[in-house]
């Protein structure tokens, strides 16, 4: 007795252990380019954009105060105000350039970009502030004062009278196109705050807090009459996150209810669907544990798919609940049911794990949860639903109606025509719309509703449509090497200018210091500083006040105190304003050095600009930009998954049956149903996402399982009425609860998600019905006769 | 800049005084019936930055739609020269030119360009898409209006513009505070309306100069 304890006891001591360690470690990763495959550049470069320049901790909240730019002032005043009051909630609230109100910041900002200027543009400078020189430099200033047309040039000369600004060449930071604000829109009816958390969230759920602490102290402090919204990388991360939370716990308890609900409707017993509901759940629970204890994050698509394991794990239920009938020992129950069960599982857990071998991470998590649950769904039902249905399911002393009408004849004759028909006109919509086309923009794999998204739209409309930009990614090793790229980078964007591929663009060469000169102008500037007095004094002389000097006096106080000390390394701005400015288009603190500029391509040049810059280390990303390398590799390579699924499948098969006659039928059946799925999906318009396109896959590893049990059936001898009236009851069961699991998902928040779950449960359907109305008459016709 | 070169679009206005609309909407309607105006102008900047203002002499010819002449300084430290949608911003001393285009749009991308974008409009209701009107007073022959720009970027720089005209009569005189607290005011004298201008007034001869095309 004690022997046969021990492999219990070692069972569930295992499961402890897998769950303890497994369900602490999983992690969500809300991110749609971990859907994709590696190893495409467009793909990588958009992950780099991200991960450098993504702002996890900054959130975007607009402010909208439709013709009243005074509403909106006010607005950002009192919603700054709050942010600020509340130490905890943010370490910075940005709501205006920093330029224009850290006088520290901007003044250091400047004196470090001129640090980086050539050499002799710094001893021309210096030059012409020498004591006969610098009267006219003044003068200059003073001509531009009385007689400039341009207000922000006028108040430069008054308060820059020497000229130091005009050393760094602004202008030449952007090329063409009007500027824009990241602030406010031309009318000031549009404004925008940046709130900036400090720290990045520790996970989704911190995320979602902190969101929702900043709407609520937002909201609060709103005026009546505007509208706000909130976007960015957290707001994103925070409404994915817990809308996938949501998808995994209403597909996964939707699923396991409609399971109930089915296998009460049939039995109408409650302790059977009690424990069947535990096992499944022990199955569910263990291998999300299982998935937690290998390496990565879960997906969308791994979460999603919760409700798929529990969809399939539950035929295996419905077919021991079957087979138990008038069975008295688990092992009689485990022979007679075993070999179903076994090469069914079998064959879809190779299929699911065949998806290993994709390159999608999404797909190769679906593969792997998918087969880790069923595997786990079989064993459990093998060990304890077999065990305790043992001796406690009684022979039906006459079959039930629902059996009673698959058993008779006229019904299926009727149902056999029905399905032919469906299966006909599906083919007809197919010849006569084509096949369904391919949906490659983004958004079609997001959230369906995403606050976030509405709020970065109109924000787009409203600032300017930064999605017209490409954003120009440059890496490097080392300051020196990346300073060359960017300066390859301006040679090249001028020739693509030249040549009319590039409308406007933004280098963000200037931003990126150059060490050497740092070093070789330090001790000149700091020299200069040393001639305050004498340029305060001429100065003074030619009508200027004290305050026109400030911003000159604060730029000799920061070369003569980096002079002071000089730094070993390359020099980088320490205020926090200066940070700021420098921080949106530079990230030089990690091993690996970034920056980040933005070019528009000319109206129909997009294709030749990108083939011209996106080379090496310099990279071209947008969302857009994906399509059409993964319109390329995506079908092929699930045109190859597809074969390798076929050919795992044949060799299963041929080795369950032994016959070529059910390899073939098998195959049949898998192709009829994609050819009637493609048929649907044509005459309905819906189309293939990314997302999406592992249907075929999914209904070849889960649509095997009703072929492999007919046809077991009928070679063991079973008449074509008792195999309908047993066998097409629990395969109803069983796609029952699939198609359930699957439209449970057609509610999903993730779109992709949703087609992906409409389209398998249409499948799956498809497959029940084929297999159980047209499969055996098609077996008898190409002569398959009983093996016993 | 380009909120106070605006109102010069203004200045030459003459108008009877409507008795039922405000008078700064009365003098505004009546500018569609200038064909020509020649001004002079003096321009005071009184900048924090200097201890003392500064005062430039101008001058201005205009003949509408689309043809215009500014100097300024005397003799001119800088023209403004505007033909159809060709906009000449020119420094005599430095012998240099730069050329604009004012698009169909009316995108401008130099600040003299929204000077040169003359007439900005003929309607108040133009002229209230440009500026809210904060108070009005009329005093005799002087009526004055507060106003402030509606565009974002020269509301952050702008505290308030005051406009000094006479009622049923030119601009007299226009004065912007920015926020640092610095003043420019434009006075204008020997205003004449519609008189005939040659059209030599607005070529320019750039022989010798550097012209290059402004960004």
């Amino acid at each position: 007795m004690a022997n046969k304890r021990w492999p219990h006891l070692a069972g569930w001591l295992a499961i402890a252990l897998i769950c303890t360690f497994g369900l602490g470690r999983i992690s969500f990763d809300v991110q749609l380019l971990s859907l994709l495959p590696g190893g495409i550049r467009q793909v990588e470069s958009l992950k780099l954009f991200l991960a450098h320049f993504g702002r996890p901790a900054e959130l975007v909240l607009t402010i909208e105060a439709p013709g009243d730019a005074a509403l909106a002032t006010q607005s950002v005043e009192k919603i700054t105000a709050a942010l600020r009051a509340d130490r905890t909630l943010a370490e910075r609230v940005v709501d205006q350039p920093p330029w224009q109100t850290s006088g520290a910041g901007s003044s250091e900002f400047l004196a470090w970009m001129l640090l980086s200027q050539p050499p002799e543009k710094i001893r021309a400078l210096a030059a012409d502030l020498a004591p006969e020189r610098a009267q006219a430099r003044l003068d200059d200033s003073l001509e531009k004062i009385s007689s400039g047309l341009d207000a922000q040039e006028v108040a430069l000369a008054g308060y820059d009278p020497f000229g130091f600004t005009s050393a760094l060449n602004i202008k030449t930071l952007g090329a063409g196109g009007a500027p824009r604000s990241e602030f406010s829109s031309a009318d000031g009816t549009f404004r925008v705050i940046y709130v900036d958390r400090g720290a990045r969230p520790n996970g989704y759920r911190e995320a979602a807090a902190w969101v929702d602490r900043v709407k609520t102290a937002a909201r609060a402090a709103a005026p009546p009459g505007v509208a706000l919204g909130f976007t960015g990388e957290p707001a994103f991360v925070a409404e994915i996150a817990s809308g996938m939370e949501g998808d995994m716990h209403g597909s996964a308890i939707g699923t396991l209810a409609i399971v109930a609900l089915i296998y009460f409707l049939c039995h109408r017993r409650f302790m059977p669907l009690l424990v069947l509901n535990g096992v499944l759940g022990l199955g569910f629970v263990t291998s999300l544990a299982l998935a937690g204890l290998l390496p990565g994050q879960l997906t969308a698509v791994g979460v999603g798919f919760a409700a798929i394991m529990i969809g399939l794990a539950v035929d295996y239920g419905f077919l021991l609940h079957e087979e138990a009938r008038g069975v008295r020992t688990v092992g009689e129950l485990r022979a007679k049911a075993g070999k179903s069960i076994f090469w069914a599982a079998l064959t879809t857990v190779s299929a699911f794990l065949t998806l290993l071998f994709s390159s999608m991470p999404g797909l190769r998590q679906l593969g792997l949860l998918v087969g880790l649950g069923v595997a786990c769904g079989a064993i459990f039902m093998m060990w304890l639903y077999a065990a305790y249905l043992a001796g406690r399911v009684e022979p039906l002393e006459k079959p039930r109606a629902f059996q009673q009408l698959l058993i008779s004849e006229k019904t299926a004759r009727l149902m056999s025509w029905l399905t032919a028909l469906c299966c006909l006109a599906a083919l007809a919509g197919l010849v006569w719309r084509g096949l369904p086309g391919l949906n490659s923009e983004s958004s079609a794999l997001g959230p369906r509703h995403c606050e976030a998204q509405i709020a970065l739209e109109k924000l787009a409309a409203r600032l300017g449509d930064e999605r017209l930009f490409l954003n120009i990614i440059v890496r490097a090793d080392g300051d020196a090497a990346m300073l060359e790229r960017l300066r390859q980078l301006d040679a090249d964007l001028a020739k693509a200018r030249a040549d009319g591929l590039v409308a406007e663009s933004l280098n963000p060469v200037a931003l990126w210091p150059d060490g050497v000169r740092q070093k070789a102008n330090l001790p000149s500037l700091a020299a200069l500083a040393a001639e305050l007095p004498r340029l305060q004094s001429t100065a003074s002389a030619a009508g200027f006040t004290d305050d026109a000097l400030a911003l000159t006096n604060a730029l000799f106080a920061h070369w003569q105190r980096w002079a002071a000390a000089p730094p070993t390394q390359t020099l980088w701005p320490a205020d926090t304003a200066a940070r700021w400015m420098a921080e949106r288009a530079v990230s030089h603190l990690g091993d690996e050095k970034l920056a980040i500029g933005m070019v528009r391509p000319a109206e129909g040049r997009r294709v030749e600009l990108v083939e011209r810059l996106d080379r090496g280390d310099t990279r071209l990303a947008a969302w857009r930009l994906l399509g059409e390398p993964l319109r390329e590799k995506l079908p092929r390579e699930f045109g190859r998954i597809i074969v390798a699924l076929l050919v795992v499948i044949a060799v299963l098969t041929a080795l369950a049956f032994r016959s070529w006659r059910e390899v073939v039928l098998i195959i049949a059946v898998l192709a009829l149903v994609f050819a009637t799925l493609l048929g649907a999906m044509s005459l309905f318009g819906w189309q293939w996402n990314y997302f999406n396109l592992a249907v075929p896959l999914l209904l070849l590893g889960t649509g095997v399982d009703y072929s492999i049990h007919i046809l077991i059936a009928l070679r063991r001898g079973d008449s074509l009425a008792e195999v309908r009236g047993k066998l097409g009851q629990v395969i109803f069961l069983c796609a029952g609860s699939t198609v359930a699991g699957f439209g449970s998902l057609a509610w999903a928040s993730n779109l992709g998600l949703a087609s992906l779950g409409k389209l398998c449960a249409f499948g799956i359907g498809m497959d029940a019905v084929i297999s159980v109305f047209l499969l055996p008459i098609a077996w008898r016709a190409i002569g398959g006769r009983p093996t016993r | 800049m380009r909120i106070i070169t605006a109102l010069l679009s203004f200045a030459f206005a003459s108008s009877a005084l409507a008795a039922d609309a405000s008078p700064v909407r009365a003098w505004v309607e009546k500018q569609s019936a200038i064909r020509s105006v020649t001004a002079d102008f003096t321009q005071t900047r009184a900048l924090r930055a200097l201890k003392s203002p500064v005062a430039t002499p101008g001058k201005i010819w205009f003949v509408a739609p689309d043809r215009l002449r500014i100097e300024i300084g005397q003799p001119a430290k800088t023209i403004v020269v505007r033909k159809g949608a060709s906009v000449l911003v020119i420094q005599p001393g430095k012998k240099k030119a730069e050329r604009f285009t004012v698009d169909a749009q009316g995108m401008r991308q130099h600040p003299a360009l929204a000077l040169a974008d003359l007439p900005f409009g003929d309607s108040y209701a133009e002229f209230q898409k440009k500026f809210e009107v904060k108070e009005e007073s009329v005093n005799g022959d002087q009526a004055s209006a507060v106003l402030l720009p509606r565009d974002a970027e020269a509301r952050s720089m702008i505290e308030q513009l005051t406009l000094n005209y006479t009622p049923g009569g030119p601009l007299r005189s226009f004065e912007a505070v920015t926020r640092d607290g610095s003043r420019m005011r434009n006075e204008f004298s020997a205003v004449v309306h519609n008189a005939k201008i040659e059209r030599a007034v607005f070529e320019y001869d750039l022989t010798g100069y550097e012209v290059t095309d402004g960004k």
